[in-house]
């Protein structure tokens, strides 16, 4: 019996606080890409304005790319933002366990 | 564990962030994180014995307390202390100068900027 002992992926956290506005919405996508082209799992929170990034196409076409989007629903809720299919609304919880679990962690606040 | 520092640089009386980065540092504890929390620059202005609530602005008072409870490290610089004034301190923190701010972050894991 032979065992294929596959490497463990090396796992991005993304923290996003800013709007669409911001050119680190941009940023993050290009990032996203880059690091999922080499093999790499992608995990990001929204918070903050960051929440109103599902409003954006470009962002939310990362979701087809198998990165996890999860957001805080406290702060999507003061912002009146119904439910999107494929997005997480998580909280604080989550964030912190991506912090924990992820290789890397990169913040765009 | 993984040490996790939250800087925190702006103004807490113009802008909600601050209020929301002490909320995210207490939500940080929630996995094996060791969370410090800096407070640099106008971010001092935080530490004043001022009343928020009264300008409708979020009580982040509670949060540093709550910091304090969980035994997270709650840091100001000194440098920045001096800068604007700050006389009295409200909450229990420790002062540190920028050498030992700058120590603090390298020694991080990771640090998340607001």
């Amino acid at each position: 019996m032979s065992y294929e002992l596959k490497e463990k992926k090396q796992r991005l956290g993304i923290l996003l606080t800013t709007s669409p506005e911001s050119e680190n919405t941009f940023t993050v996508i290009k990032l996203t890409e880059a690091a999922l082209s080499s093999e790499r799992d992608v995990h990001i929170f929204l918070m903050c304005d960051g929440v109103y990034n599902i409003n954006d196409r470009n962002f939310v076409s990362l979701l087809d790319k198998g990165v996890i989007i999860t957001l805080c629903a406290h702060n999507a809720s003061e912002r009146l933002l119904e439910k999107r299919e494929g997005i997480n609304f998580g909280s604080q919880y989550d964030l912190a366990y991506i912090v924990n679990e992820s290789d890397k962690f990169l913040s765009f606040t | 564990m993984k040490k996790v520092t939250v800087v925190l640089q702006k103004s807490p009386f113009n802008t909600l962030r601050n209020s929301e980065a002490l909320r995210m540092s207490l939500g940080l504890t929630l996995a094996n994180n060791a969370v410090r929390v800096v407070f640099v620059r106008d971010a001092v202005y935080s530490l004043l014995p001022a009343k928020p609530d009264e300008i409708k602005s979020p009580a982040f008072g509670r949060h540093i307390e709550m910091l304090n409870t969980l035994k997270c490290r709650v840091v100001a610089e000194k440098e920045s202390i001096e800068e604007k004034g700050i006389g009295e301190i409200k909450y229990n923190i420790e002062v540190k100068d920028r050498k030992g701010v700058i120590e603090l972050i390298k020694d991080s894991d990771s640090v998340i900027t607001y």
